[in-house]
């Protein structure tokens, strides 16, 4: 469970984000949307304690994050490439990350056999280091890296941006399957309104650092946030009301 | 475009992120060119008091020019940044390549070592050369001189081009220089002699000089053509596309902090900047030649602890100089990865003493100089690894960019700021100063009891440090990850 407590970040006079009460409860997958420079990526960045918090605190499992680094057993994340170590290959970048999350090298084969297909034989197996792949494949590899290790919180900034179209389709499954479990937590930023509504358990529109929408989804949940993005309300015939 | 490339060039350098630095940087080689440029003008009037009194004096100076002109040459390719150009956005433009080849190769001219010959050789030029010979050999002959070192500037650029691509060039250059000077040493061939015979030559056809300029434009094209076939992004930067993986998983076995060590090794071995790094401080060993060559086993015993220093220390000194900043790129992995602050720290530790300890236990190959070597690259050694790990620590603290792994070691100065430059002071003279009080104080042998003991005390208080700079790393976290985005 992920409680943001008067959570705020300045820079230089001006307050980016702003969130007097949020609390993200187990199991749920969480969806954040906003324009850019709403806070997304800032308010990631204080979940994992990567930025200092102006004021407030971000709890993880009752762990303040900014005091203790205990709740790294519990969170894994993809927000950039900096997130990566560009002179491994896949493979050895796995093999760390496993290592780090207590898993052997049989554990880590097997679980990434699932993702196989996702990989499309240009990742796994091969000799390349991962600042050698193109944009979108090194995204797939960190992006399954915060995936490993059972880990209680997925943390992924943008996760669909820069994979090609049926990569996209099936992160949203891979996602849709780990969210079905009540015991995980997903946390996932987006500018694409349609994998978001349909992925998500929870949405909320930031919107100049302020959560200005914070609903449960329901089916008409995406013709919500496009109206609340383009400012037009979709006509629906009067039969769909029916 | 009407703009010349000078203007971004400017603006590049003014807006930098990291101008500051690029200018205090920028200060401290101006000192040293000037340094070293007041220091060949002394060697210049040196070398003409010694050439007075000769017969000849001009054709004597010729004799040597191959020699500074073919160790010049070397230099150049060893030390002479290749001309870049952040070309990347101007190729979509209307503008021509070869003008941007132009520039490239244009701006390069603005080197030191442009001016450097003539510093050395003013003094020479002017109170032997100007009055021994008649205006217009005069200034055919200055002008062969002046020629000449343009055509080592593009030769240099051209040579290390082609070898920076292939391995096998590379050593086959390194091996020609050698045999060259070798051949000539041993008087075989003369190359020298040969050499200065063209310039000789000059003296009597003075429009033989015209041949430099020639060679210079051809030298010049050769350059060019080889910058405009290179404009792909992907070709300008040769990468070598598959990896060589070694597996280190041994190291796992260390500690809990082994698969840190083992990504410590791997970014070590696998990128371009700590690898030649690691390769120059083995080559550091070497330094006990040059300094211990003409050591009387009477004599000060100081320089035996200034090698020691050297040797033992060199590597964990050129690690920890930017110690964290080698991970500052994937730094917020480490961060928000279940990899504790304590690790990082640990695997650290344990790569600068192990390699103290290594290089130690070469440096012992000196014994055959000295046997005092023994006990006191030892006491040397453990202070290395006892106290100046600490100070690398405290000042890795003030880290604040991020190294580009891939760029190459030597005469680089990205992520060198003013903390770099001082921290030679307690980590290379701190010794020293201290190792002198002592002696001064206590006599040689205490003093290199209580070097030793300091030494000691730090390494068996090595986890209390541990925990006390883990906590420090922690507090600066944040400050560290932002100033590593920032380029």
């Amino acid at each position: 469970m992920i409680q943001a407590i008067n959570l705020q970040k300045e820079y230089n006079g001006t307050t980016v984000l702003n969130l007097p009460d949020l609390t993200i409860n187990k199991g749920e997958v969480f969806g954040l949307v906003g324009n850019n420079g709403a806070g997304k990526t800032t308010f990631f960045s204080l979940v994992l304690d990567l930025i200092r918090a102006s004021r407030g605190k971000v709890l993880v499992n009752e762990i303040p994050v900014a005091k203790s680094e205990e709740w790294k057993e519990l969170v894994s994340a993809y927000i950039d490439e900096s997130f990566t170590i560009g002179y491994l290959t896949p493979d050895e970048y796995f093999e760390f990350i496993g290592e780090l999350r207590g898993m052997n090298e049989k554990d880590v084969s097997n679980f990434l056999e699932g993702f196989t297909d996702f990989f499309k034989d240009e990742v796994l197996g091969k000799k390349k280091f991962i600042r050698d792949l193109s944009k979108g494949n090194q995204k797939k590899v960190g992006v399954v890296g915060a995936f490993m290790g059972n880990t209680e919180v997925i943390v992924l900034d943008e996760p669909f941006a820069n994979l090609d179209p049926s990569s996209q389709y099936q992160l949203r499954n891979i996602i849709k399957e780990i969210g079905k479990r009540q015991d995980k937590t997903i946390l996932i930023s987006s500018h694409d309104l349609d994998h978001v509504a349909d992925v998500c358990s929870r949405i909320v529109i930031l919107e100049k650092g302020e959560a200005v929408r914070d609903v449960q989804k329901t089916e008409t949940t995406l013709a919500e946030l496009e109206e609340f993005f383009t400012g037009v309300k979709t006509e629906r015939s009067f039969h769909d009301e029916l | 475009m009407k703009r010349n490339f000078f203007y971004f060039a400017w603006r590049e350098f003014i807006r930098s992120a990291s101008r500051n630095k690029n200018m205090a940087t920028k200060g401290v080689l101006i000192f040293f060119a000037i340094y070293f440029g007041l220091v060949a003008v002394f060697m210049g009037f040196q070398l003409t008091e010694k050439l007075k009194d000769l017969e000849n004096p001009v054709q004597t100076f010729n004799a040597m020019l191959l020699i500074y002109f073919g160790y010049e040459l070397v230099l150049r390719i060893m030390v002479q940044n290749l001309p870049t150009f952040g070309f990347q956005p101007f190729l979509l433009l209307p503008v021509k390549r070869k003008r941007i080849a132009r520039y490239m190769l244009n701006k390069s001219l603005l080197h030191f070592f442009n001016i450097l010959p003539w510093f050395l050789g003013l003094p020479f030029i002017i109170r032997i050369a100007a009055p021994a010979l008649e205006p217009t050999v005069f200034w055919a002959w200055l002008g062969a001189l002046f020629f000449m070192i343009f055509v080592n500037h593009y030769l240099a650029i051209y040579i290390k081009w082609r070898t920076n691509e292939s391995d096998v060039l590379f050593y086959s250059f390194l091996g020609l220089a050698a045999g060259v000077t070798a051949i000539d040493y041993f008087g075989i061939i003369d190359f020298t002699g040969a050499f200065g015979k063209i310039f000789d030559y000059i003296l009597t056809t003075p429009v033989a000089t015209l041949i430099f300029p020639v060679l210079i434009v051809a030298l010049y094209l050769l350059n060019q053509g080889y910058v405009n076939s290179r404009f792909y992004l992907d070709e300008l930067n040769k990468k070598k596309k598959e990896g060589k993986t070694h597996n280190f998983s041994w190291l796992n076995n260390v500690g809990d902090y082994g698969k840190m060590l083992s990504l410590e090794v791997k970014m070590i071995m696998r990128n371009k900047r700590p690898k030649n790094t690691a390769m120059m401080s083995v080559l550091f060993m070497f330094y006990g030649l040059l300094i211990y060559n003409d050591y009387d086993p009477n004599g000060p015993e100081f320089i035996l602890v200034l090698g020691g220093m050297f040797m033992t220390g060199v590597f964990s000194m050129m690690y920890g100089q930017f110690f964290p900043a080698w991970h500052g790129k994937y730094y917020p992995l480490l961060m928000a990865q279940n990899m504790k602050m304590k690790q990082v720290i640990q695997s650290a530790f344990f790569l600068m003493a192990v390699t103290n300890v290594v290089f130690y236990l070469l440096s012992l190959g000196y014994m055959f100089i000295t046997p005092k070597v023994l006990y006191i690259h030892f006491v040397v050694m453990l202070y290395n690894i006892g106290v100046n790990s600490w100070v690398i620590f405290a000042l890795g603290l003030n880290s604040k960019t991020a190294i580009e792994l891939n760029q190459r070691a030597a005469f680089n100065y990205q992520g060198v700021g003013a903390t770099q430059w001082l921290m030679t002071i307690p980590v290379l003279f701190g010794p020293l100063i201290v190792y002198g009080l002592l002696s001064l104080a206590f006599g040689k042998i205490t003093a290199y009891v209580i070097f030793g003991a300091i030494g000691l005390i730090g390494i068996i208080l090595h986890p209390r440090l541990i925990d006390y700079f883990t906590r420090q790393y922690l507090k600066r976290k944040h400050k560290m990850i932002y100033n590593y985005k920032s380029k």
